[in-house]
């Protein structure tokens, strides 16, 4: 049996641990690993912080989805998105993957490699985080996404945008005959999900994400679901 | 026979009708001029079309957008950003962030992403209705495979606002129909 899970800091398990070891922890601590281990599955979990419900749909139509049995998707705040930065001006830190080798070659029966910044990458806009916003691309002095959101978003566009995604999502699945749980972590999300995880129930760590018991409580909630 | 459509100004015009008057069909059309891709993936959730035997969508240029203005949903085009498009609810501020968008932020990768979901969106959801479903093209460059075909493969007259003339709705119209009855009806 094989699971895919997908979704933002909540699925990948923010806040589960920090310092020595902190990924290994996580992956150990998160909900994902908890179900795959009470259904003894393998587990695929996908999920990144700072995914928007826009970067979730592009990473779910990516992948192979029939070699999976059940696909986990946990839908975020509507008001996130990203843009493809073609020129990789974002500020934000660039990953180690952004090198890129472009030529090999002999001079004077030297070996030579040239390498190449490949900055060009999707970019996670979180209007809560004003570091989230800074792309370098400035009108009158302000960043192009702070423009947006006071000028061009609306609460009508990021709703529309996760009924849309919700969509696309359950119909894909639908249509492979693939067993599905679709999740939210949007308190004010009036679509028919299967769970909804920002309902107050869950303890949070410091930073409002769910803690190892409410990673444990969230797994017995999705599997009382299946 | 019952037939949906959707799209841009192409699909506005009268290849639908001429679709539907070949099967005596009856014909939902819900097209617009100025819609872009995200538009006709919406409206046709919005509408939530059941119980159609066929839908024709025609698609347009990736870059084209829309946005709410909290009032109502407006079309957005790159062409906005360098001529009066006589959208007047498109306030100086607002037509200054987008022309920056398509002039600095705005790549293809960005387009066909947003094309790919509108595609694989309505794909799914007309399949899960039991519904056969035509997806077509007018952005002459796409560099998807998902389209049925490109409407500009066919050799058809333009008028002077780079529309179909009534015999390129003609030669349009055949053309779907031969593609479902070739490809499509018998599966």
């Amino acid at each position: 049996m094989k699971l895919l899970f997908l979704g933002c800091s909540w699925t990948y398990g923010d806040e589960l641990a920090t310092g020595h070891r902190a990924q290994e922890r996580i992956i150990e601590k998160r909900f994902s690993t908890i179900i795959g281990r009470r259904l003894n599955a393998e587990v695929v979990n996908l999920s990144s912080s700072g995914l928007s419900n826009h970067a979730i749909a592009r990473k779910f139509l990516n992948q192979d989805l029939k070699q999976y049995d059940h696909v986990f998707v946990q839908l975020t705040l509507p008001e996130r998105t990203e843009w493809f930065d073609a020129k990789g001006t974002s500020l934000k830190d660039q990953p180690k993957s952004s090198i890129m080798k472009i030529k090999t070659g002999r001079i004077n029966n030297r070996r030579f490699l040239l390498m190449k910044k490949n900055n060009a990458k999707w970019s996670s806009i979180m209007p809560n985080f004003p570091q989230y916003m800074r792309t370098g691309n400035l009108i009158d002095g302000k960043e192009w996404w702070q423009h947006y959101y006071e000028e061009i978003y609306t609460d009508k566009f990021g709703e529309t945008e996760e009924m849309l995604i919700y969509n696309l999502v359950k119909n894909k699945l639908t249509n492979l005959g693939i067993k599905h749980t679709i999740m939210s972590i949007n308190p004010k999300c009036k679509l028919p999900v299967d769970l909804n995880l920002k309902n107050g129930k869950y303890p949070r760590a410091k930073g409002n994400h769910p803690n190892s018991i409410g990673h444990i409580m969230i797994a017995n909630d999705i599997i009382k679901l299946l | 026979m019952k037939i949906f459509t959707n799209g841009a100004s192409f699909a506005a015009g009268s290849f639908p009708q001429m679709i539907a008057d070949h099967y005596n069909a009856e014909l939902t059309n819900i097209a617009t001029v100025g819609y872009s891709n995200r538009s006709i993936w919406r409206t046709t959730i919005e509408y939530q079309p059941k119980e159609y035997d066929l839908a024709v969508l025609q698609f347009t240029s990736p870059s084209r957008t829309e946005y709410h203005d909290e009032r109502k949903w407006i079309d957005v085009s790159a062409a906005l950003a360098y001529k009066d498009t006589g959208q007047r609810r498109i306030t100086p501020e607002r037509k200054e962030i987008w022309k920056y968008w398509y002039e600095n932020m705005y790549s293809d990768e960005y387009g066909d992403c947003e094309q790919n979901f509108a595609i694989e969106g309505l794909r799914d959801y007309f399949a899960v209705n039991e519904t056969k479903c035509i997806i077509v093209t007018t952005d002459k460059f796409t560099r998807s495979k998902k389209f049925d075909f490109n409407i500009f493969d066919l050799n058809f007259p333009l008028d002077n606002t780079r529309h179909p003339t009534e015999e390129g709705h003609k030669i349009i119209s055949d053309a779907i129909i031969k593609y479902y009855e070739t490809f499509i009806s018998w599966v």
